[in-house]
């Protein structure tokens, strides 16, 4: 059996999700045996996109015309496009400076702001490309990655999660940091996947999966309303700390209630 | 004039190298940051501080315990909130966590090849499995820690203004001193391999200007106090003693001091400012290698690696052996408003935050220099010198293989080009 070509590149992001795709690699034998990993700058020095590839997975989120291109190009080039992490499925937290007059962003940061090249907005990958999956999480579960990846590797199909936090806060029994511990807590909208890492430390989930795929950013509203009334917040910061990392679900929506991605 | 350039490679992010040539004579390396920024500054401002330290933390995956250490301690320290001893030392041990972990990755995935002049690290881990099982086993503890410590490898969950989250429980950090003892083995095994390879490497001696946090009491991870050659100042002094510049080829910053100097901040710098702060066994291995303060070629900051690798591990044993939890109280501590300035020695060096707060209670100004800015100039111009120093443009070595030897430079500084387009 020939060996499955794979490619791995990052646009915007912080690398955290690379380093989960490093350790889902290099940590099973299975997948060593039956992947040849072709592209991966941050890898190795030999890197080859000529012939294609299998499986393309892409981290970070589009924010310039040469992303642009290099997207659309991955996707001529490959069988399976998977976008991984929040970055590359949702936009990410740089995804907040969007809709924003892009000149004032670079004043912001830049001595001669006219020398940067980047769009006004932020894009997802799913926004640019077809993808053929998705791969939530800022990071990314490297775990359940490599659960992912032995299944495609292996003849699998696609897998859709329709499940909340909640229910991994269920099977690991932690006590509810919403209802018992009065905390805003994002579990209920929020794919599970992570293995309910902050409400395990004490904490409200902050949301780093994203908002569950199938339900609408507008669902948010019902949840904000819900935890205005358990006096966890006001709306509007409650739809603020929703949005820090889903705000590419639809950023129509989430714009129009809190007036721009950058407050 | 013609010009070779590079995709850089083994190393995290974005960039390539691009060599100048005049009249078949090297006349300039430049190093283009072609990642495009993010503008976190920017995506802070309007927010409040207990939110910094979460949104820091996206800045970097390899490095984000420094980030949110860099800004919770900026807060902390303005505000004189005391953080509780036992919470402080659990951060330092996530902290010191990350430091393993970044070496780790560092020295066996992208430096190795050229530690020991092989095309890859799969290729070396083909000869020698054991070396390969060592590291493994040495990453998978440093993963197991931070899981634990922080909730996970990368942005970890445990840490804000005024302590932790959670402290775990007794029994779940006992459950690490298991492997300890063979984490302690294999990192100074894998120490003293990199020790035994250095002469392997280029060896020239050169004028490194060195800057770095000190601390008159301990190595420092985190300081107030900036040390550059003589002089010791406040890091509220940081932005005035250093310049902001920038060049059409790269989206990152670049620093030199305001007096025109480039400087290098990272491990070689800690090393030589604070090798007597180091633990007595770690300077002995060193010192059984002949190794000492202080190192004068940059190629030798895998020795400064190899020594805080072993280091982080032993203070690391050292927490998890003396843990005791202690009851947290969790409340949004009160933030002035004012300006606050932090600094912690995240892997790569120097990483400085200033926050102003307004009135509002919400961040409206955030400034932050990681480490990789600061050393791009450094970069450029030690790949130049070692160009010269080998010899290589006199021997007429190929272009492919001066950006080779280039990237090799490059590489000794581990530049995490993500986070110098934060």
């Amino acid at each position: 059996m020939s060996r499955l070509r794979l490619g791995v590149d990052k646009l915007s992001s912080c690398s955290g999700c690379i380093n989960e795709i490093i350790y889902a690699l290099l940590s099973d034998p299975l997948l060593s045996e039956l992947i040849e990993i072709s592209y991966f700058p941050e890898l190795q020095d030999t890197n080859v996109s000529e012939g294609g590839f299998d499986i393309f997975l892409i981290e970070g989120s589009v924010v310039n015309r040469e992303q642009m291109d290099r997207v659309k190009e991955i996707r001529e080039k490959s069988k399976i496009v998977i976008a991984v992490g929040t970055c590359s499925t949702y936009g990410g937290v740089q995804s907040l400076r969007d809709r924003i007059d892009i000149n004032d962003v670079k004043r912001n940061v830049y001595l001669r702001p006219e020398l940067i090249e980047v769009e006004e907005e932020v894009y997802s990958i799913p926004e640019i490309i077809k993808t053929d999956l998705a791969v939530p999480g800022c990071p990314i579960n490297g775990d359940s990655f490599l659960r992912l990846m032995r299944k495609l590797v292996l003849g699998g199909g696609e897998v859709l999660i329709l499940e909340s936090l909640c229910a991994e806060c269920k099977r690991r029994g932690n006590e509810c940091v919403l209802t018992k511990g009065k905390m805003l807590c994002l579990g209920p909208v929020v794919p599970a996947g992570c293995g309910a890492i902050c409400p395990s430390f004490g904490r409200g989930c902050i949301g780093c999966f994203g908002i569950r795929g199938d339900l609408a950013a507008k669902d948010a509203e019902k949840l904000a309303a819900r935890m205005e009334k358990l006096g966890l917040g006001k709306r509007e910061d409650i739809i603020s700390f929703l949005m820090r990392f889903s705000y590419a679900k639809d950023k129509e929506y989430f714009s129009r209630i809190v007036g721009g991605g950058g407050k | 004039m013609s010009a070779e350039e590079a995709l850089l490679t083994r190393v995290e992010g974005e960039g390539k190298a691009r060599l100048v040539f005049v009249n078949g004579r090297v006349e300039k390396v430049e190093i283009h940051i072609f990642e495009a920024p993010r503008f976190i500054e920017y995506i802070m401002r309007g927010r409040r501080p207990a939110e910094v330290p979460e949104i820091a933390s996206r800045i970097c995956g390899i490095c984000s315990v420094s980030y949110q250490m860099a800004a919770a301690t900026a807060f902390e320290r303005g505000m004189g909130i005391e953080v509780p001893a036992e919470q402080d030392r659990l951060r330092e041990a996530i902290f010191y966590a990350e430091h393993v972990k970044s070496n780790v990755l560092h020295i066996l995935y992208l430096q190795l090849p050229d530690l020991l002049g092989a095309p890859s690290s799969l290729e070396v881990f083909k000869k020698d499995p054991s070396l390969h099982k060592m590291a493994v086993d040495l990453f998978m503890w440093s993963r197991k820690v931070m899981k634990v410590l922080g909730g996970r490898y990368h942005n970890v969950v445990n840490i804000r203004i005024g302590g932790v989250y959670r402290m775990p429980e007794i029994g779940e950090v006992a459950s690490l001193s298991i492997d300890a003892e063979r984490a302690i083995t294999n990192a100074r095994k894998l120490s003293e391999f990199v020790l035994e390879s250095v002469e392997r490497l280029p060896n020239y001696q050169q004028q490194i200007r060195m800057m770095s946090l000190c601390s008159s009491i301990d190595y420092p991870v985190i300081s107030r106090e900036i040390c550059f050659e003589e002089r010791r100042f406040d890091v509220s002094k940081f932005e005035d003693f250093v310049r902001p510049e920038q060049v059409p080829y790269s989206n990152s910053l670049r620093y030199r001091t305001r007096e025109g100097v480039v400087y290098v901040v990272g491990p070689i710098s800690r090393f030589n400012n604070s090798f007597y702060s180091l633990r007595s066994e770690v300077r002995r291995m060193l010192k059984s290698f002949g190794f000492a303060p202080p190192l004068r070629n940059i190629h030798h900051s895998i020795i400064a690696r190899a020594a805080e690798l072993y280091e982080f591990i032993l203070r690391l044993a050292e927490f998890i052996d003396s843990y005791r939890p202690e009851q947290i109280e969790l409340r949004e501590p009160r933030i002035d408003p004012g300006t606050y300035w932090g600094a912690v020695e995240a892997p790569r060096g120097i990483l400085y935050h200033r926050y102003r707060v307004g009135s509002r209670g919400v961040v409206e100004e955030a400034n932050i220099i990681p480490p990789t800015s600061q050393n791009l100039l450094a970069m450029e111009n030690f790949s130049m010198e070692h160009l010269y120093r080998m010899e290589l443009v006199e021997k007429r070595e190929s272009r492919e293989k001066l950006i080779q030897e280039v990237q090799k430079v490059i590489r000794q500084f581990d530049p995490c080009i993500s986070c110098s387009v934060h």
